[in-house]
């Protein structure tokens, strides 16, 4: 990762909590290393500035207080703000936690917030070795009692979700292939016993997994390395299109938003979209008009660049990345440790602080990092259009399956989802309100 | 969807406005809740950048729809401010001497802890419940007692939001206007604030915001 303006903020406070820094000896350290080798004089100054004045201001009715110049040397005096920022110095952002303890008294441990906001009370779920039951919270506690339900719910966490590699995608496509060359050999010879393949020549995560290959066969389709297999499946919960390049989470979630943003144009529409590993998820209220006749337009790799510009802008990819620099750079005051009330009057979620900044101060740094961040990360153009090439020359499969398939199932229950929409705000509203109304 | 909304409570018309707030006609009133002057001068004041213009618009824009309804009184249904005072109060009060003959009214919220003097400068009126005729204002539902089912109270504090599901998982939030059968509660005007989703009940009305409009999802 190159220019991480959120972490060179955090290092640049944590100086001047010590014994302060002098700008020029600093700017010459940095632009040494490798990550800051491009940083220019312009950009440098913007930090400076945003530490000691805080961006734009209206000038006598400000006090910003953060960094000071004493003698030429950058400084933090103030007790309170030091604190602060040695209490947040990380780069790894987790999410708010809440502690769990019983109705009398003892502690169990902690769990990200999230998790208990979705439980209602009565719920039991297991944390260390015990099963509990979530009674009601107060002041950033889960108060939980025992319980001798057979049945909990298994806490998760957020944490990172690794993407695939280009290299492991590869891999996985041909391990597919020779399922599914294997499986046609079986299919073309009926009645032909293959009991000694699977036991001499597959591994045993594939012979476990042979039931679902079969089904998937069975349902759909299951594509060799040179196809692209896309499903398309009706329910009642509305249109779903899945398509399985097998790229890696991060490139399905460029790729959606692209096909996504290029699908938009042929007809005002909204979509969700969610993505695993495997493929991705298109899912919108009306018909998505996709077919053989222009599949593989929707896959070109003409207009990549513009497509990837004008689809970041229309997501909320940004927000996401967002929510991490904001924290390492300062913006979110998560709390003291320990803490039992959260310092309300100092908190503004995230997504709050990305919309004030998109509004009211779009050529803010941190909030340029967050669209950098995706384009460099998410929308890599060289392997965006690797893929898309590798699409061209492959065959693309159309299914309709009558159900789920073994395939997008994981992909149709992630609940991480975004979306994209090229319609009014008042029709989606509208719309929206007709399908409560039936 | 329209620009601007009517809405009669009691025979009583009232003026829904996509910059949330509502104008009360026959007293030709404003009402406006959560207004949080100073928030942002206190993350600043705390170290955190965040920008000022958002407080800045939020004072234009309330200007302008005074001179808009012309109104001769506001009413503030609590968090006027946001925290201690800080110099973002100045301009504040540079505001307040351009609207020298307007009348305003506070009604206590939990943000308002700033000294009684700073509120008799600004010739604001405090109180921790105000009565006008049928209607009652307080900040805090909670706090608001029901005298007699004619009767209504206008309320702020929860930051009211409406999320809206429809086919294929999708999902959109606003800020709203809720009106139930005795209590009312306005939108956060400034718009340095979140929302909390309300839980409406049938029969009760629900004013969205969206985009510059308002439109009735309930």
């Amino acid at each position: 990762m190159l220019l991480c303006y959120d972490v060179l903020m955090q290092w640049l406070c944590t100086l001047a909590i010590s014994d302060g820094f002098v700008a020029d000896e600093v700017f010459e350290e940095i632009k040494s290393t490798y990550c800051y080798s491009e940083i220019t004089k312009d950009e440098w100054q913007q930090i400076l500035h945003n530490l000691t004045s805080g961006g734009n201001a209206l000038q006598q009715y400000d006090e910003y207080k953060k960094v000071e110049i004493i003698d030429g040397v950058y400084r933090i005096t103030k007790r309170r703000i030091a604190m602060r920022h040695r209490l947040h110095i990380g780069t790894i952002v987790s999410e708010p936690m809440m502690k769990v303890q019983m109705l009398h008294g003892g502690f169990i441990g902690v769990i990200e917030e999230w998790f208990i906001s979705r439980l209602t009370p009565g719920e039991v779920f297991s944390l260390a070795g015990r099963k509990l039951e979530y009674v009601s919270s107060k002041d950033m506690t889960a108060y939980v009692r025992k319980s001798n339900a057979k049945k909990s719910i298994v806490p998760s966490w957020q944490g990172g979700r690794m993407p695939l590699s280009a290299n492991l995608g590869k891999k996985l496509r041909e391990t597919l292939n020779a399922v599914s060359r294997q499986s046609s050999i079986v299919n073309r010879q009926p009645g032909t016993d293959d009991s000694h393949l699977t036991s001499h020549e597959t591994p045993i995560e594939l012979a476990t997994l042979k039931p679902l290959f079969e089904l998937q066969q069975q349902l759909s389709h299951l594509p060799k390395a040179n196809e692209l297999l896309i499903e398309q499946i009706e329910t009642e919960e509305g249109h779903h299109l899945f398509v399985y390049p097998f790229e890696g989470r991060l490139v399905h979630e460029a790729m959606a938003a692209i096909l996504a943003y290029r699908i938009s144009r042929i007809t005002p529409i909204t979509f969700s979209f969610a993505m695993n590993d495997y493929g991705f998820e298109l899912l919108s209220d009306q018909p998505i008009p996709i077919d053989d006749s222009n599949v593989y337009e929707l896959f070109s790799p003409e207009n990549l660049f513009e497509d990837i510009q004008r689809s970041v802008n229309s997501t909320e990819m940004a927000k996401r990345k967002f929510r991490d620099i904001a924290t390492i750079g300062g913006l979110i005051f998560q709390g003291m440790p320990g803490e039992r009330k959260k310092a309300r009057h100092l908190q503004a979620s995230a997504s709050l602080l990305f919309n004030v900044f998109n509004e009211y101060e779009p050529h803010n740094l941190l909030l340029r990092q967050s669209y950098n961040e995706v384009f460099a990360q998410q929308m890599e153009e060289t392997r965006l259009r690797d893929m898309l090439n590798r699409i061209q020359q492959s065959k693309i499969i159309l299914t309709f399956p009558e159900r789920y398939t073994p395939f997008c199932f994981p992909i149709k229950v992630d609940s991480m989802r975004e979306d994209l929409s090229s319609e009014k705000l008042e029709d989606r509203v509208k719309k929206m309100q007709l399908s409560l109304e039936k | 969807m329209n620009a601007l909304v009517a809405y009669t409570i009691n025979e009583n018309d009232f003026v829904l406005s996509p910059e949330r707030l509502m104008y009360w006609e026959k007293q030709k009133t404003l009402i406006i809740a959560d207004l949080h002057i100073g928030k942002t001068g206190h993350f600043r004041k705390s170290g955190i950048p965040v920008p000022q213009n958002v407080f800045k618009e939020d004072l234009q824009r309330l200007f302008t729809q005074i001179l808009f309804f012309k109104a001769e009184k506001l009413i503030i249904a609590g968090d006027l401010s946001h925290s201690k005072s800080n110099k973002e109060m100045d301009l504040f009060k540079k505001w307040r001497n351009d609207l020298e003959s307007l009348e305003i009214i506070l009604v206590n919220g939990n943000h308002d802890i700033l000294e009684e003097k700073w509120y008799e400068e600004m010739r604001i009126e405090t109180k921790d419940c105000l009565d006008i005729g049928d209607f009652s204002f307080c900040h805090d539902p909670e706090d608001a007692s029901i005298k007699d089912p004619a009767h209504y109270t206008f309320c702020g504090h929860l930051h009211p939001g409406i999320s809206i599901r429809g086919r294929g998982r999708q999902f959109l939030q606003f800020p709203c206007f809720y009106f139930g059968n005795n209590i009312g509660i306005l939108p956060a005007f400034s718009r340095f604030t979140g929302c909390v989703n309300v839980d409406a009940q049938k029969g009760e009305n629900v004013f969205a915001i969206v985009d510059n409009g308002i439109m009735q999802v309930q």
